[in-house]
């Protein structure tokens, strides 16, 4: 009983690995919710924005995304990898989605070019710095792509268009598309994890 | 990295799928293709990782405070809610309440069961196991396969109201249930769809609440155990949900 009240004490809970939160929110802990919504909507909003283009939709999808979180609408499972993972796909859908609707197709970016410099997040702590030496990684291996291989993935990832759009956007055989989303991926996984030892 | 580059008819769609940049009937196809060919399972394990990683690539920027007090006021009225639920919200109602219950739109239903779901248009749908996609998961889960509570539990049927095209499937696990809908027009702005457990002659349980995708899609792990409840439904409530159904059932599922 004391170790369940030093768990659920507010220490106690910041404390806790993502994991463990998780299955206190599953039990509609809503301290933990609180927790897991501090430690990634800076990421989510971050995904959200870069998709969306502005601020307001980018926040009422990282809502919908927390919501769903919360009311078990999407289960987290670890086997499909780390909490924030697993957020942020659920953040990438409901910006997809958002996306599809067809409000904001305009507003959407090929690049973030411009965001950093007006609202960049501070560092903060040690994490975030590793954090961002993690995505200084990424955008090398980005960058080391053919950029026909490079545009595809933005295009799909970022601007939440289908083969068959950016196909037509490219004017480029949708087969071509589809080889170079999946020539690109393999490559930047090898540059990512060159033992494969992830995943 | 193994079998990269082995050839089927669904192959190709690989990195698209999990670029979520699938087309929504290319998805469904390549979901199902996916339950049979490790081969591809395991190719798109493999991708995914790098998937996974774009998100690093965006710059890091912080929303507004208020979005966090937002999220957290809805989500402290619904606990609040489920913890009122669970001090006995489901009484049977007291002998002297029967006569004179007037609970509008819900007494209504309480008391004509066979006519709303007469006048509702009742549509039987047999559950099926592929082709319902709610968003959540990672790459290209936009348009994952649905997934089942437990293999040993077969779905059950619901009966759909309203419109007529919205569909639904209760999933019922050892010990645990979820509500999967399609075609489900979106709720109204301000308003979630809210799930409820009946049992015996009492008020429902709220059990939770959900709402859409673009595609008229959702999904709901439900609160509380199904079993020995009379039946599930489905409402439109006021964002952060109700303590009792305010509108007539969209949805309604007997269990008993």
């Amino acid at each position: 009983m004391a170790r369940n009240d030093a768990r659920t004490s507010a220490d106690g809970l910041r404390a806790l690995a993502d994991e463990e939160l998780m299955q206190l929110v599953r039990r509609s802990d809503h301290k933990a919710f609180e927790i897991i919504a501090e430690r990634h909507s800076g990421a989510a909003y971050s995904l959200a924005y870069r998709m969306c283009g502005t601020r307001a939709t980018a926040e009422d999808v990282v809502q919908e995304s927390l919501l769903s979180l919360w009311r078990s609408n999407t289960r987290y499972e670890r086997a499909r990898g780390s909490v924030r993972t697993w957020i942020l796909g659920i953040v990438h859908n409901r910006a997809i989605d958002a996306l599809r609707r067809g409000s904001v197709h305009s507003k959407r970016r090929a690049s973030d070019e411009g965001i950093e410099e007006r609202f960049e997040a501070k560092e903060r702590t040690d994490v975030e710095v590793a954090r961002r030496d993690e995505a200084r990684e990424v955008r090398s291996a980005m960058e080391v792509l053919p950029p026909e291989q490079h545009r595809v993935i933005e295009l799909a990832y970022f601007g939440g268009f289908t083969h068959t759009e950016i196909a037509s956007m490219l004017d480029t055989p949708i087969g071509t598309v589809k080889g170079r989303m999946r020539l690109g991926l393999a490559k930047l996984r090898s540059a990512l994890d060159p033992a494969g030892t992830t995943g | 990295m193994n079998d990269l580059g082995h050839i089927d008819p669904f192959s190709d769609d690989i990195g698209a799928w999990v670029l979520g940049a699938l087309p929504e009937a290319d998805a469904v196809r390549f979901a199902a293709h996916l339950e049979t060919c490790d081969a591809c399972a395991r190719e798109v394990a493999e991708l995914r990782v790098a998937v996974d990683h774009l998100p690093l690539v965006s710059a890091q920027v912080d929303p507004s405070p208020e979005l966090k007090d937002r999220v957290m006021a809805v989500v402290r009225r619904e606990a609040q809610l489920l913890e009122a639920a669970g001090t006995g919200a489901d009484r049977p109602a007291r002998a002297h309440d029967r006569g004179t219950r007037n609970r509008g739109v819900w007494g209504w239903i309480a008391s004509r069961p066979l006519a709303a779901s007469a006048c509702a248009g009742v549509l039987l749908v047999a559950g099926l196991g592929i082709g319902i996609a709610v968003g959540g998961g990672g790459g290209g889960a936009s348009s994952a396969p649905p997934r089942t509570l437990a293999a040993s539990a077969p779905p059950r049927t619901l009966a759909a109201v309203s419109n007529g095209e919205a569909r639904g499937m209760l999933i019922t696990g050892a010990q645990d249930a979820e509500l999967k809908v399609s075609a489900l027009s979106a709720p109204s702005r301000g308003h979630v769809y809210q799930v409820w457990i009946r049992r015996g002659a009492g008020l429902p349980t709220p059990a939770g609440v959900f709402t859409v995708d673009l595609l008229g899609r959702g999904a709901v792990a439900l609160r509380g155990s199904v079993a020995g409840a009379r039946e599930v439904l489905v409402t439109e409530e006021p964002e952060g949900g109700s303590p009792i159904p305010s509108t007539e059932p969209l949805m309604r599922v007997a269990l008993s």
